[in-house]
């Protein structure tokens, strides 16, 4: 009944005169009652004359009115729309607050859904799509290579070889990049850092400059000059420690400068990102240390494909095996930074979780239209009324317009601060698999922001449309002609079912998916690795050169912690081991002819050829490695190698010969059972051997412990042991198996708590759509209900007939989402191991469990139902 | 049954308090509707009543287009017209309360 959309508000209405005024009113008056009186069966003019009688004397009324003298705001026409305006907002702002239940209900589903769809975008956005924060990222690579493990990376990608690719004129800069565990000592306790030591060539590939103090000088990168360059979070925090630009800090007992600060969205493109980067020589040394490894990183010229640098190098590899004489470079692989993060499992992780949120905003939408239809219908008969009292279609769309756009504005402030709270969250839960590519904060780009806000502000515009969908049927039935029928249409209640089905089946969907997920992750954690993961723990030592200058002394430090790790009480044993990964190779079965297989990766542990199994690998076949064996090449390898290449463990220990294209004969001393070094998942179809490797002249800095059974792993005593033989040793990487398990297994983690907790949301807003549309289907039926209780019907078949009626909704949509869940399950299968994606005990767990929690949740309207006192509810008729 | 004299204001405040925006004519049929036809509002002493309510300040008026396209002018409660609104109910209540004392004392 508003007089001020859009289209009334254009009318010269305001021009008129108060006399013409009067006029109006009073013959709208009375052609009002004329046409009542013709509804009625009166003629048109039989109907006129009676509207004048019963109104009385029509110039009377004006006299009197005139003599009132009343002003009216009509004159202003801009301040009467404004008044009109206010009221209008007001009024609908008072309905919303009368019934706070839906409207609650409404705002937080769409903000919550809104919220999670927002954070989601900013995560994915800046792990995935964002542009990496170089200059013309595209053409920067990563380059890997082949090699066998002791030799892994140093020589093919290593300084003899780094010229030989820019010769080729495949890059126009390249250089290595290496990491150190350092410990820094001018805060009183050693406190163990990472630093990134990057030569010229990589500094000129990644082509970032300092956005404060200046970039390494080359004279710098030839002496590898104490001077360091820290991110801008560290220079956040040095400078929370009064640090200025310039001063030192002490690394390695060496006082290093720390000359400039990466900006702000700097992020290394490699795993393991430092907090400082120190300039390091072709030599790869760096602050008095020398990197074990470098990894490669370079810049192709402009206008060049990787694909085309990457045929240029496939030709240049026999060039570089011959001028390196060695003949092991079985492949180069040039992956483009910007594509570094799609890895298998977190890609198709952040995609189900993409689907699981837009899932999530389905259902919330679902949610607010019941709840708005519930609404509207249960203020029918105002609106009849209104209708009946000449309110145009038109004035009851802006009113409800009014309510949704309130709605929608009270959603997008909520959907807002959620936001901001999640995205503040965020970086706690990530993964470490995913953490390490993410950015140190994730921002929502303002357009994002306004788009999803947008579509909130155009999703509440159409919830306007559904109870004008509603009423528009309603004209002059109802209130008007006197008629209570209270209960709206079939295609009211259809709707509403539908919505109802509709949230059931994707919350059946999501918790399909959730349960999968968390039985997947629940099964690797329980899955045997061939290895003590209970028992065991490992570490590293990275001994700081200031102290421990040549190799002797590095063994006399080595030897010294063993034996304080020894004589920790419960501690079984303690050896050097190192863990590691090499790249496929094409295995031979025994008789030296390729198997057709060449595994993405084949983990190992190097351990030498005396120690003691400190891994707790569990043997089938054969004996743990003797002094000697890493003479003779001695290995290990799991049981499902064994079985493929030779038949069985039995015979495979003893074999002597090459394991693979172009490999060094080996002896297999023993078989191992299954083993799992790099993860519990086995999908990508990995071996796993164990080497044995002799001492030679390197200094092992890794070691593994294992403890006795029924001993907790003592990862306190471990620090205190080796605080006894160097109080200034920072210790690097200290984790017990079970941890190390755990890591990864971080982006499975990930999934299942994300997964499960869109679940529990979506649940929840179903339940509450279901019970909400019980306690409506209850009030609707009130009148039926208490006539059949008075008629002697059992309050126990009412109660089960309200049950029966959501129970149907939940099986419909059950159906439906089976349906969805059984076609959809080729997305999830990629991240679960050791269960179907169709697993029949979830399938037929989940909706007994979704169709339970619906009857719950009717049971409360179900109880009110037989509560209905007939008396009082024939009275009210 | 006629309106007693001195209720038409408080019929009207409650029905625009109810029904937020309406015409004369929709005041009328809200109050007819909702007492089931009990109440006759004699049709001609209506809009006096509104032009003077308008007048102190209890409600305002907005020219409108109705459902039948026909101008017609739309009145609500001004923040004055519920304070009032408060204060009417209050009186009502006690003429209410007051008239039912003397009717029950004369039965007994």
């Amino acid at each position: 009944m508003r007089s001020h959309d859009p289209i009334e508000r254009r009318l010269p209405l305001f021009s008129q005169t108060e006399n013409d005024g009067i006029d109006w009113e009073l013959q709208h008056h009375l052609l009002e009652t004329a046409d009542r009186l013709v509804e009625e069966g009166w003629t048109p003019d039989a109907a006129r004359a009676e509207a004048e009688r019963r109104f009385g004397s029509v110039a009377g009324r004006k006299q009197e009115l005139k003599k009132i003298g009343r002003t009216t705001t009509g004159g202003d026409g801009m301040m009467e729309w404004f008044a009109g305006e206010v009221r209008g907002w007001t009024g609908a702002a008072r309905r919303l607050v009368r019934s706070p239940g839906p409207t609650g209900v409404i705002v937080g589903s769409l903000a919550l859904a809104m919220a999670t769809a927002l954070t989601t975008w900013a995560v994915v956005y800046g792990i995935m799509l964002e542009p990496a924060p170089y200059a013309d990222p595209g053409g920067i690579v990563e380059v890997d290579a082949s090699d066998e493990p002791e030799r892994y990376w140093t020589r093919y990608l290593g300084p003899a070889t780094a010229g030989s690719w820019s010769e080729a004129g495949l890059f126009t800069h390249a250089g290595l990049h290496s990491s150190f565990d350092v410990a820094r000592t001018d805060r009183g306790q050693a406190e163990s850092v990472s630093i990134r030591g990057l030569t010229a060539g990589a500094e000129a590939a990644l082509g970032v400059e300092p956005v404060r103090g200046r970039a390494f000088a080359a004279e710098e990168f030839a002496r590898s000059a104490p001077v360091a360059i820290a991110t801008w979070d560290y220079a956040v925090r040095l400078e929370r420690e009064g640090w200025s630009l310039g001063d030192p800090i002490t690394i390695d007992e060496i006082e290093v400068a720390v000359i400039g600060v990466m900006p702000r969205d700097f992020r290394f493109p490699m795993r393991f990102g430092a907090p400082l980067f120190v300039p390091m020589s072709d030599a790869l040394e760096a602050l008095g240390r020398t990197g074990r490894y470098g990894e490669l990183v370079a810049r192709i010229p402009e206008g060049r494909t990787i694909e085309s640098v990457q045929t240029q190098a496939d030709e240049l590899r026999p060039v570089l095996v011959e001028r390196l004489d060695n003949a092991k470079l079985a492949w180069i692989k040039l992956n483009s930074i910007e594509r570094r993060y799609w890895s298998r499992g977190v890609r198709s992780a952040l995609i189900l979780v993409g689907l699981a949120v837009a899932a999530l905003v389905l259902i919330a939408i679902a949610n607010a239209s019941l709840l708005t239809s519930i609404r509207a219908a249960d203020r029918r008969r105002e609106t009849q009324v209104m209708r009946a009292l000449g309110a145009s279609r038109g004035t009851l769309l802006v009113r409800w317009w009014r309510e949704a756009a309130l709605l929608g504005l009270a959603a997008i402030v909520a959907a807002t601060l959620a936001t901001q709270g999640m995205l503040g969250l965020v970086p706690s839960l990530l993964p470490r698999s995913v953490a390490f590519m993410a950015p140190n904060r994730f921002v929502l780009d303002p357009r994002v922001l306004a788009m999803g806000l947008a579509a909130i502000g155009v999703f509440t515009a159409a919830l306007s449309v559904v109870p004008a969908f509603f009423l528009s049927g309603d004209r002059l039935v109802g209130g008007a002609t006197g008629d209570r029928r209270h209960s709206d249409g079939r295609g009211a209640r259809r709707l509403r079912s539908g919505l109802l089905s509709a949230q059931v089946a994707l919350s059946f969907v999501l918790l399909i998916g959730a349960t999968l997920v968390l039985r997947s992750y629940v099964g690797l954690n329980a899955t045997d690795v061939g290895y003590d993961v209970d028992h065991t723990a490992s570490l590293m030592i990275d001994p700081t050169p200031a102290r421990y200058p040549d190799p002797e002394s590095q063994r006399v430090l080595m030897s010294r912690i063993l034996r304080e790790l020894e004589a920790i009480p419960g501690v079984d044993a303690v050896a050097p081991t190192i863990a590691g990964i090499s790249f496929g190779y094409d295995l031979l079965d025994s008789n030296g002819e390729s198997m057709g297989l060449e595994p993405d990766i084949v983990p190992y542990l190097e351990v030498y050829d005396d120690g003691p199994n400190a891994m707790g690998v569990r043997l089938v076949a054969g004996r743990w490695f003797e002094p000697g064996d890493a003479g003779s090449n001695g290995i290990i390898i799991d049981r499902a190698w064994a079985d493929l290449a030779f038949g069985s463990a039995e015979s495979a220990v003893g074999a002597y010969g090459p394991l693979w294209a172009e490999g060094d004969p080996v002896r297999i001393v023993g078989v191992a059972d299954d083993l799992r070094l790099e993860s519990p998942d086995d999908r990508s179809g990995r071996f796993d051997r164990v080497l044995a490797a002799s001492r030679d002249e390197r200094v092992i800095t890794s070691l593994a412990i294992r403890v006795a059974p029924g001993v907790p792993v003592p990862i306190a005593e471990i620090r205190e042991a080796v605080g006894r033989v160097d109080p200034a040793q920072p210790i690097g990487q200290l984790r017990t198996g079970r941890d190390a398990l755990a890591d990864d297994l971080s982006t499975d983690r990930f999934l299942s708590w994300m997964l499960a907790s869109l679940a529990a949301m979506a649940l929840m807003l179903a339940l509450i759509g279901l019970q909400a549309g019980a306690a409506y289907g209850v009030q609707q039926r009130r009148r039926e209900i208490g006539i059949r209780l008075a008629i002697g019907a059992e309050p126990g078949a009412v109660r089960r007939g309200v049950l029966r009626q959501t129970g149907a909704v939940a099986a419909l949509g059950v159906v439906i989402g089976a349906l969805i869940a059984f076609r959809a399950t080729g997305t999830i299968a990629e991240n679960l191991y050791g269960i179907d994606a169709r697993d029949p005990l979830t399938f037929a767990a989940v909706p007994i469990l979704l169709v339970g929690a619906s009857l719950l949740g009717a049971l409360g309207p179900a109880l009110r139902a037989t509560r209905v006192d007939p008396a009082r509810v024939l009275r009210e008729e | 049954m006629d309106v007693l004299q001195g209720t038409l204001e408080l019929l009207i405040l409650e029905t625009l308090a109810a029904a937020q925006e309406l015409h004369g004519f929709g005041i009328l049929d809200w109050i007819r509707e909702s007492t089931e036809g009990d109440l006759q509002i004699e049709e001609g002493a209506l809009y006096p009543a509104l032009h003077r309510m308008q007048k102190r300040g209890l409600l305002a008026s907005t020219w409108g287009i109705s459902s039948k396209g026909r101008r017609a002018r739309y009145y609500c409660l001004t923040d004055a017209g519920r304070e009032a609104l408060a204060g009417e109910r209050a009186r009502w209540k006690r003429y209410v309360s007051a008239v039912e004392q003397i009717a029950t004392s004369g039965r007994g």
